[in-house]
């Protein structure tokens, strides 16, 4: 009697695909669930952003600032305030996850079960995605009550606009989630590595300000492609047709950051199996 | 007859100031090279100076056109330092004490809490100092901020401002230890602090609805008489409108601290839980 050595869970690529997908579900539900745990996590979640822009507001308005080339100010920095709390969903997220795990003393069993990790990645990313859509539609509504304008034509453009800057900042928390497995200084590179994003890609301050050389490591960014196709979209009324340049440059630069996302996880994946050290903090 | 256990303790560990201070320097210079070598030294440097530094290149693109707030926002960057290093690190340290262990331990250590608190503090004041020093530097050399330093006006800003946080580092340290949430409070308090500190714009700009909230804290107080006296060679007679507050906040902060911590003291002892994480 032969007896089958593959779960039925895995037997089939559509079936591997299926309990992946559930791992992604199960571990983005527990997130959630923790952070609703968390009362200064719920507070501080929606008031954050509302209080980061409106810092720079008054920053702005002080000196005498109305505008930024072609947009509003409050207009440019509630999408700027919408994109730092995607990148913090997804380089906190994602970025964290296996950190968390780490904490918590069960990345051993993440990283031997037979779900895939990136799975695992995934669920947290979506999680803190998902908070991160609160935060967002509170900042745009303290942004309107405070006088922004949004100019919205085409609400497709607008939609996909969105939808590129989430899929952009996935992709870039894939990539920085294999090196922060390797790396117990996580906390730290993701502290450190923000404000230059926000720089570099225009999220504050208009990218046209930095030197030529800034520009162009931005430009390498997928975020600082999103962050036009959206202003575009929601601040001057551009069409999809307008913003297929910028969409088109986040998608293929995104693609950059989730292969080398992928190769890092699995290279980091086998390091830490050879190494056995994981588990250390 | 045999001493009583707590006179021979206290004939072992006299709690004097001179205890007192070495316990203190020990617990600062111990913390710092923990935290030098748990980060590496590259990681630790790039952490707490990068930090300070990008968003001071941040506020200063914000105001590229406007030399007078961009000269600000230099000197603010380095009173942001000490504002953001010394107010949570206190916490910070207790929630890492409990992650190993060793909160409780602490606590029944027959040293006093001062010292070690203080030693806390003290930790932070140095990294403060350090990095203020290293983003005034570099905003000297980026943004060519002028530069005029008068060396009393600058102690005596720096003393009171390290005595203030101080204090309410400790009304946080205790909060935050209390709820086992000192990491989460500090971010959540860091955003709330920004606008109403001075260290994006001078409070004296900000409209009536900030002003007067941000008059009740000492940071804008402290961040203005930093900035006279590194950029206007101001003295401490011209900076008294800054300087008398910041000592009444100097004076009451630690006195409301080492209350909230006893409060904490008392609390952890009669729930018992101080180590659970």
């Amino acid at each position: 009697m032969s007896v089958s050595a593959i779960s039925p869970a895995f037997a089939t690529p559509g079936a591997r695909i299926r309990t992946n997908l559930r791992a992604t579900f199960a571990t983005a539900r527990a997130y959630l669930f923790r952070f609703a745990s968390n009362p200064i996590q719920l507070i501080r979640a929606p008031l954050s952003p509302i209080l980061i822009v409106g810092g720079f507001i008054l920053a702005y308005n002080i000196s005498g600032q109305t505008t930024v080339p072609d947009d509003q100010v409050i207009g440019f920095l509630i999408v700027g305030v919408f994109m730092t709390g995607c990148w913090s969903s997804t380089v906190w997220g994602a970025g964290f996850a296996l950190q968390a795990e780490r904490y918590y003393g069960t990345i051993g069993a993440v990283i031997s079960a037979p779900a895939s990790t990136l799975a695992v990645i995934t669920g947290y990313t979506l999680g803190s995605l998902a908070i991160g859509i609160v935060d967002a539609v509170a900042t745009v509504i303290v942004g309107l009550a405070v006088g922004g304008r949004f100019i919205i034509h085409d609400l497709l453009a607008l939609i996909l606009s969105v939808v590129a800057i989430y899929v952009s900042t996935i992709c870039i928390g894939l990539a920085f989630a294999g090196l922060f497995i390797l790396s117990r200084n996580a906390n730290s590179l993701s502290n450190v590595l923000q404000t230059p994003v926000y720089i570099l890609c225009g999220f504050y301050v208009p990218r046209t300000v930095l030197p030529d050389w800034a520009q162009w490591i931005g430009a390498g960014i997928p975020l600082t492609h999103a962050a036009d196709a959206l202003r575009g979209a929601s601040l001057t009324g551009d069409s999809l047709g307008e913003i297929a340049r910028p969409l088109l440059l986040t998608f293929g630069t995104a693609l950059v950051f989730l292969v080398v996302g992928i190769w890092a996880l699995g290279k980091a994946d086998r390091s830490a199996r050879s190494s056995g050290t994981l588990d250390l903090l | 007859m045999l001493a009583p256990t707590s006179t021979v303790l206290s004939g072992l560990h006299p709690r004097t100031i001179g205890n007192t201070l070495r316990v203190a320097n020990l617990t600062a210079v111990n913390l710092l090279k923990v935290k030098i070598q748990s980060l590496t030294p590259p990681f630790y440097l790039l952490t707490f100076c990068g930090l300070p530094i990008f968003s001071l290149i941040l506020t200063a693109l914000i105001y590229r056109e406007n030399e007078t707030l961009r000269n600000y926002a230099v000197v603010a960057g380095a009173g942001t330092s000490f504002l953001f290093i010394m107010l949570f690190s206190g916490g910070e340290n207790l929630e890492g004490e409990r992650q190993r262990g060793t909160l409780a331990s602490l606590f029944i250590a027959p040293s006093s809490r001062l010292s070690w608190l203080l030693g806390f503090q003290l930790s932070a004041a140095y990294e403060a100092i350090f990095v203020a020093i290293v983003t005034v530097s570099l905003g000297v050399a980026i943004f060519g901020t002028p530069v005029s330093i008068n060396p009393i006006s600058l102690v005596v800003t720096i003393l009171l401002m390290v005595v203030c946080l101080w204090g309410l580092g400790m009304v946080l340290s205790a909060i935050g230890t209390a709820v086992r949430a000192a990491n989460q409070l500090s971010n959540m308090l860091f955003s709330i602090l920004t606008p109403l500190s001075g260290s994006l714009f001078p409070i004296s700009e900000a409209p009536a609805w900030l002003r007067i909230p941000a008059r009740c804290l000492p940071f804008g107080y402290g961040i203005n008489a930093l900035v006279g006296a590194i950029t206007k060679d101001a003295s401490v007679v011209a900076l008294k409108g800054d300087l008398l507050p910041l000592l009444g906040f100097a004076i009451g902060l630690p006195v409301l601290g080492a209350v909230s911590f006893r409060l904490l003291d008392r609390y952890a002892r009669q729930q018992g839980h101080l180590d659970m994480l």
